[in-house]
């Protein structure tokens, strides 16, 4: 990647400057050459797309349950208006009228050319984990009421696949936590066995009880 | 009510007063009143409960203020994405005031987890106006951060429901543009929402460090390295002196039987006020003495979830922030400021009625230019006023700072003076830091003439929505330098 599409790291505020014109794939790998990321994910084709393709489409972040979208993502940028260039402050959030990057972000160039944007970029994570449970209908909810920031969510014939990432220690607790909210929600559940020694009543009289 | 309008009005100037006020109870009904001041060129002032302090809520040039408190409906909480990911979608009608929004959903186990200082007697629509924060951003985000979609009446009646773009601009979410335009754009009647299940338990703890740049440190690391605390708010010595006195004091033994029986004599109130006088009118001297002998800082913490899992979040923090001899005070700080976090703004008139002012100015920057805009409004401000600050609402690059101002000059037209002067350097300081003027308190009327600095050229692009959407410019006339 050019120098001149690559403009600034700010290793305090953990944000990155750069010209969209830039590609995502790039991007990531100039970060990583420094121990840094960016949190966002769209599958592997979308490592060749520029970041003004990304913000002005709005693709969808596969990483959003942990760092949001990419309008999330981006602090500020500059876009060209026919009213002039248009630059948002540099700040983590405002009050201060509407948030125009998110006007102009999604719009498809109908309000404004993005040519420069400022993103948040994370710490390269100490450790990544996968975690597999067998999950009910509810559990998901358990996973947020326990405090889980996932990654990703893999639903796949009753087994949850939990992407998971950060600190070491964190991670392992977070795995713990999982298990002890699957093994909670598997005693809830009532056995089979339970079920068919009981007599429910049915919804719908049989043949037999309507004769 | 803004302060300066308190002062205002004990300078003896009479307020601003509309001509009528409308309780609608439907966007139905909006869209008719306002067709009708459309129609008619009267301008019109929405209102919800009337907490903001910037003044965004007063009627300018009379007109009809719509009152939207009748249109407090909850209209439904399913799950998100067909409960996909676990979240839900709540969707209710604007005038809903805040706690009774969240104690409904409590009850049916979700939090919107949207806690301002204001919540009760701020509603839905207010929060959406202003773009407002709750103690609880730092891990649920602001409420632009939880709203889905809006619905909303345009300045000529026209109703934009949910799903709809605003028809002069198809290519945008109508949320993005409405949200944050305190009724200048139009009404937002109903929102949707995202909410989240009741968290398990929350860990509470407060923690001492010796300096606040090292406090200051810790919290942009514990954020950074991927923790997300729900609370999180470091009070700098002034605040943290009032705090640990506030804590050290209920935990006090129960006073003497004898001193029940001593009279409420006039004198303890006579002592009192002057107690304050002369502490507001020797602000800089005490502030100096106050970070002299007591310059420990306290940072709370509150941690959401598992049990275990929060305890083990916790003790990643203390190690992180060993290397900054930080000292656990256990979770006495953080129960405390939770029993009494939305109390401050109630004792707040005390003040007025002591012949002193007070207000709040809450900015935001990014990490890198925070301790300069600190340091830079305190140096401008003290010579005038006691000022104490706590840095809250903390994201991954930057935080906001929250300023307390308490000021006296001894007269009230001095006073005014005294607090236009000092809101014109705080807002002159943050603009020259590059930070923002306002980070969840709005614009209003009250930081009117610094937005066209704080926005630039986007100025340009806000008048040119208000130019397009409100040519007549009925909607809240005055407000936010439009």
């Amino acid at each position: 990647m050019s120098a001149s599409l690559f403009y600034m790291i700010d290793k305090k505020s953990l944000l990155v400057t750069v010209s969209t014109h830039v590609k995502l794939g790039e991007l990531r790998r100039r970060l990583q050459q420094q121990n840094y990321d960016i949190g966002f994910f769209a599958g592997k084709s979308a490592e060749h797309c520029t970041l003004k393709h990304l913000l002005e489409e709005g693709l969808p972040n596969l990483w959003h349950l942990r760092y949001g979208e990419i309008q999330d993502l981006c602090t500020s940028l500059v876009a060209a208006t026919p009213l002039g260039h248009v630059r948002t402050k540099k700040v983590p959030r405002a009050a201060t009228g509407p948030d125009l990057k998110k006007i102009f972000m999604g719009s498809r160039r109908h309000y404004g050319d993005i040519e420069e944007a400022t993103l948040q970029i994370i710490p390269k994570p100490d450790c990544r984990k996968t975690v597999v449970v067998r999950a009910g209908k509810d559990f998901l909810k358990r996973l947020w009421a326990g405090g889980v920031r996932p990654l990703t969510l893999l639903r796949r014939s009753g087994a949850l696949a939990i992407e998971l990432e950060g600190l070491k220690d964190v991670v392992l607790a977070e795995e713990k936590t999982l298990k002890a909210l699957a093994a909670r929600e598997s005693d809830a559940r009532p056995r089979r066995s339970n079920v068919r020694a009981r007599s429910f009543p049915r919804s719908r009289p049989s043949q037999k009880e309507r004769s | 009510m803004m302060s300066g309008n308190l002062l205002d009005l004990k300078a003896g100037l009479s307020p601003y007063l509309p001509d009528a006020v409308c309780w609608p109870e439907s966007t139905a009904e909006v869209s008719k009143i306002v067709k009708w001041a459309f129609q008619e060129r009267v301008p019109i002032t929405p209102y919800g409960a009337g907490s903001g302090v910037s003044g965004g809520t007063i009627p300018l040039q009379a007109g009809v203020v719509v009152d939207l408190k009748r249109m407090n409906r909850i209209e439904s909480v399913v799950g998100f994405q067909g409960e996909q990911d676990g979240l839900f979608s709540v969707t209710a009608q604007c005038g809903i005031v805040g706690m009774h929004l969240e104690e409904k959903l409590q009850y049916r186990g979700v939090t919107l987890g949207h806690f301002p200082s204001s919540i009760l007697c701020a509603t839905l629509g207010g929060y959406l106006a202003c773009r407002s924060a709750g103690q609880l951003s730092s891990k649920y985000g602001k409420i632009e951060d939880m709203v889905q979609d809006v619905e909303a009446v345009l300045p000529n009646g026209d109703i934009v429901s949910f799903g709809e773009a605003i028809p002069q601009y198809p290519h945008a979410r109508a949320k993005d543009i409405l949200v944050g335009t305190e009724g200048c754009l139009g009404i937002i009647t109903r929102a949707r929402l995202k909410a989240w299940p009741l968290p398990e338990s929350t860990l509470w703890r407060g923690l001492q460090f010796p300096k606040l740049s090292d406090a200051f440190e810790a919290m942009r690391e514990i954020l950074q390295l991927g923790l997300r605390p729900a609370v999180m708010r470091l009070y700098d010595e002034v605040d943290t002196f009032l705090l640990s006195h506030g804590y050290r004091k209920q935990n006090a033994e129960p006073p003497a039987a004898w001193k029940k029986y001593l009279p409420d004599l006039p004198f303890k109130k006579w002592a009192g006020k002057k107690a304050h006088h002369i502490l507001f009118s020797n602000a800089s001297f005490l502030q100096r003495t106050f970070e002299a002998f007591s310059p420990k800082v306290i940072l709370i913490l509150g941690l959401e979830g598992h049990p275990p899992l929060a305890e083990a979040q916790l003790k990643a923090i203390l190690e992180l922030s060993k290397k900054r001899k930080v000292v656990d005070l256990g979770p006495e700080p953080g129960l405390h400021w939770l029993r009494h976090r939305y109390s401050v703004s109630y004792k707040m008139p005390g003040v007025f009625l002591d012949d002193a002012f007070v207000d709040t100015i809450e900015v935001a920057s990014t990490w890198d230019r925070l301790p300069s805009l600190y340091e830079n409004i305190r140096r401008a401000l003290m010579p005038q006023a006691l000022i104490l600050a706590h840095f809250s609402h903390a994201y991954v690059d930057g935080c906001s700072i929250y300023f307390t101002i308490l000021s006296r000059t001894g007269e009230p037209e001095r006073d005014r003076e005294r607090y236009k002067d000092l809101w014109n350097k705080a807002m002159e300081e943050a603009l020259q830091v590059g930070a923002t003027i306002s980070h969840h308190h709005g614009i209003g009327l009250l930081k009117a003439k610094f937005l066209p600095q704080e926005l630039a050229t986007g100025m340009e692009w806000y008048r040119s929505l208000k130019h397009e959407l409100d040519p007549k410019n009925l909607m809240n006339p005055g407000k936010m330098g439009l």
